[in-house]
């Protein structure tokens, strides 16, 4: 309950962060705001789901923050990044199911399917 | 001042109109300034404009892609990787130094993804997420490319990074099937955008300049047409004056409205009896209760001095009811409790000529001609009374009509003798007058005088029948004539000075005068000896009729007497008129005043005249009025 609870909170400011790009908000406000989000992860060193890890660590769920991270690695539920300055924000659901966690409604539109990481058409 | 046409029936509507047009410009403000709408689309239009030579290149790898996937193109080239390697290939010859990246992006799920991507840097995976579904500023753009089926360049980015991107529809089998993503190197098109801002920023302040410019303009034109409106307006009577009806003849819409137009009758004596202080407070009276009578949408306007146009406004009447209400105003005036200053009970009566059907008519002009042809026709009746208009009345000729003739020269005279009962022998002729309309017709003197009676158009009538019969008098020396003169037309320079000059001819001239009630007979006295001194003949005609008085017999050093031609007609069947004029004659010979009988018909009544002593007759039994050329 507690991760869910922090994974909300992620949500709600990466929501925020991305109204805040739209509405060209500075780079610096940006970067500093993931970088908030990752003093947060360590001061909760016993949080079962990491932000943007350095190392893969497979005992902890993940959202990573490249799209190849996301198709590699198992344990990550989702990814959030920036590409071509483009934010990217996407959950996979089979993997979000499977770790038993559920997003609310309004995240519906981040959601994506295992198959759509595979590049079949 | 600018001549407008626009009518405000108040201040209020006024501010109304000011106050919208604030509103309007506070929105156009708002949609212009704080949404920027209008702005970036003008922004994308240019940027699209300077890049434009572009798009010949995309629609050749456009055509090339689709050779390739001829059949399913997202299918085709996702899945061969041949195809995959072609296609690629053909995207990559878009590429130049303003340009950092192509892509290929497919629409699934109302998701967009990747399909390929050439660039070298963040490079993006087949099928990787471009756009997820919520609304970034690219998503807009996306949604109007599909809904148009056309490309869109814009300027879009996340943080405050602009990313100028161009997106080109693949159209397959009349669909979208995919779509080219070029994103261009800011540092390229950044002086240009720069260029852009500026010149749209100064193209928006000039145009709201320019809108600002209208509004001031259209303000000041709305308060002139507003102060002209004031203007328009009496002060004394509170009721719009002629000047806004003549300002305004075109943008009234009169067909809205019956017609009035509405004169008080004999106005004239109650100035000239009480004064024109006492005459305006009593028009002013008289002009508040009319208005109190009238509904809040009808117009009532001065006309002329003491007649009104009022305008009513027909939804609020029906037929009966407005016949009603103008008996209500006519009952109004007439049971007025008004008095003079020195307390005498002045009565007043209206006379009006109405307009029902205006429907029907061209213009405002005609309606106001038609209501006049009527009011004429209330008057001829004996005023104090309504008509309403039919075509009947136009058979009147009006004022207006006979202005023109007068002035065009239209008028001349016959001549009908006036001869000695004695010897049957013609002594002089009068003249009578005669005005040929455009047609050719004469118009008798009967629908002459009674529309010219009391305005300026009768002087100008005498005027010229006696220039007339001066002329004649020149041509022909043996000629002697008799003219008619209203009596106060003696007082009147213009008539004075042309017998003063033309003395020469008085002894041939005889002077008829036609009397009326409304002169100084004392100053008429004096002229009368005058004009006696230089050798004019004075008769006094029509006596027995109208404002006659037999004191004027007593009283002027006339040489002629002419009864009336109602007295005449009555002598045959009447003893006590016939005994009335053998007195009257006995008086004139006696004081050596030649007595002249009008209306002769028959031998019976030559007669009874030449038994009674009547000097002279006149009538159709001697001869008809005729053109000089037929005497």
């Amino acid at each position: 309950m507690l991760s869910l609870r922090f994974i909300k909170k992620m949500f709600f400011i990466l929501a925020m962060m991305c109204n805040v790009g739209c509405a060209n908000a500075n780079a610096d406000e940006l970067s500093q705001m993931k970088a908030d989000v990752l003093k947060e992860i360590q001061r909760n060193p016993n949080a079962n789901v990491v932000m943007f890890p350095s190392n893969v660590d497979n005992s902890k769920l993940a959202i990573v923050g490249d799209f190849e991270d996301l198709k590699n690695n198992k344990n990550a539920i989702g990814a959030i990044y920036v590409k071509k300055s483009r934010l990217q924000v996407m959950f996979i659901t089979e993997r979000l199911i499977a770790n038993n966690i559920k997003l609310s409604p309004s995240f519906q539109q981040f959601i994506i399917t295992e198959s759509q990481l595979k590049p079949v058409f | 001042m600018v001549n407008n046409k626009l009518i405000f029936l108040d201040k209020r509507k006024f501010y109304q109109l000011l106050l919208f047009l604030i509103v309007v410009v506070f929105v156009l403000s708002v949609v212009l300034f704080k949404k920027h709408d209008l702005k970036t689309y003008f922004e994308n239009y240019l940027l699209h404009q300077s890049i434009q030579k572009d798009e010949n290149s995309v629609n050749k790898t456009i055509n090339e892609l689709l050779k390739n996937a001829p059949h399913n193109f997202v299918k085709e080239t996702g899945n061969n990787p041949e195809i995959y390697a072609k296609s690629l290939q053909a995207l990559r010859s878009l590429n130049d130094r303003n340009v950092s990246s192509q892509a290929i992006i497919i629409k699934e799920n109302e998701q967009y993804f990747y399909l390929m991507d050439t660039s070298t840097e963040e490079t993006a995976l087949p099928h990787e997420p471009f756009t997820m579904r919520y609304k970034t500023e690219e998503d807009k753009y996306f949604e109007k490319i599909n809904l148009y089926k056309e490309s869109r360049t814009y300027i879009h980015g996340l943080a405050d990074k602009d990313i100028f991107t161009s997106t080109i529809p693949i159209i397959q089998h009349q669909k979208i099937c995919a779509y080219i993503v070029i994103d261009y190197k800011p540092m390229f098109f950044k002086p240009v955008i720069s260029v852009l801002r500026t010149t749209t920023d100064f193209l928006f302040i000039i145009s709201l300049g320019f809108i600002l410019t209208l509004i001031t303009f259209v303000s000041y034109i709305l308060w002139n047409s507003y102060n002209n409106q004031l203007n328009y307006i009496n002060p004394q009577t509170k009721i719009y004056t002629r000047s806004y009806l003549m300002d305004n003849y075109d943008s009234i819409p009169f067909r809205k409205y019956f017609v009035a137009l509405i004169d008080i009758d004999y106005f004239k004596r109650v100035n000239d009896l009480y004064g024109q202080i006492e005459g305006d407070k009593i028009l002013k009276i008289i002009a508040q209760k009319i208005k109190e009578q009238l509904n809040p949408k009808d117009v009532m306007i001065e006309y002329a001095g003491e007649e009104f146009l009022i305008l009513f406004w027909k939804n609020s009447y029906t037929d009966i009811g407005f016949k009603k209400k103008l008996q209500n105003i006519s009952d109004t005036i007439e049971n007025l409790d008004c008095k003079s200053s020195s307390s005498e009970n002045i009565k007043i009566t209206l006379s009006m000529g109405v307009v029902l059907d205006t429907q029907n008519i061209k213009t405002l002009q005609d309606v106001v001609y038609k209501a006049d042809t009527s009011l004429y026709r209330s008057k001829s009746l004996g005023r104090n009374q309504i008509t309403y208009y039919s075509q009947e009345h136009e058979k009147l000729i009006d004022r207006e009509k006979l202005r023109e003739l007068i002035e065009q020269d239209k008028l001349l005279c016959y001549y009908q003798p006036i001869v000695d009962l004695k010897n049957y022998q013609i002594l002089h002729y009068e003249s009578l007058l005669r005005i040929k309309d455009e047609h050719g017709k004469l118009i008798y003197p009967d629908k002459i005088l009674p529309i010219i009676e009391n305005s300026y158009l009768s002087l100008k009538l005498s005027q010229r029948v006696l220039e007339y019969n001066i002329k004649m008098l020149k041509a022909h020396s043996t000629f002697v004539v008799s003219v008619n003169l209203n009596a106060e037309e003696l007082l009147e320079e213009s008539i004075y000075q042309l017998l003063v000059k033309n003395t020469q001819f008085a002894p041939r001239l005889h002077i008829e005068l036609l009397e009326s009630k409304e002169i100084d007979y004392d100053k008429v006295e004096l002229v009368i000896l005058e004009l006696k001194e230089m050798g004019y003949h004075i008769c006094i005609d029509d006596f027995g009729a109208g404002y006659a008085n037999i004191t004027h017999i007593l009283n002027f050093p006339i040489d002629y007497l002419k009864f009336d031609g109602s007295i005449v007609r009555q002598i045959q069947k009447d003893k006590k008129t016939y005994n009335l004029m053998k007195s009257i004659t006995d008086f004139c010979i006696n004081n050596d005043i030649k007595v002249i009988a009008e209306y002769v018909e028959n031998e019976r009544v030559v007669d009874m005249l030449r038994e009674m002593g009547v000097y002279a007759g006149q009538g159709f039994y001697f001869s008809k009025g005729k053109p000089f050329d037929e005497l």
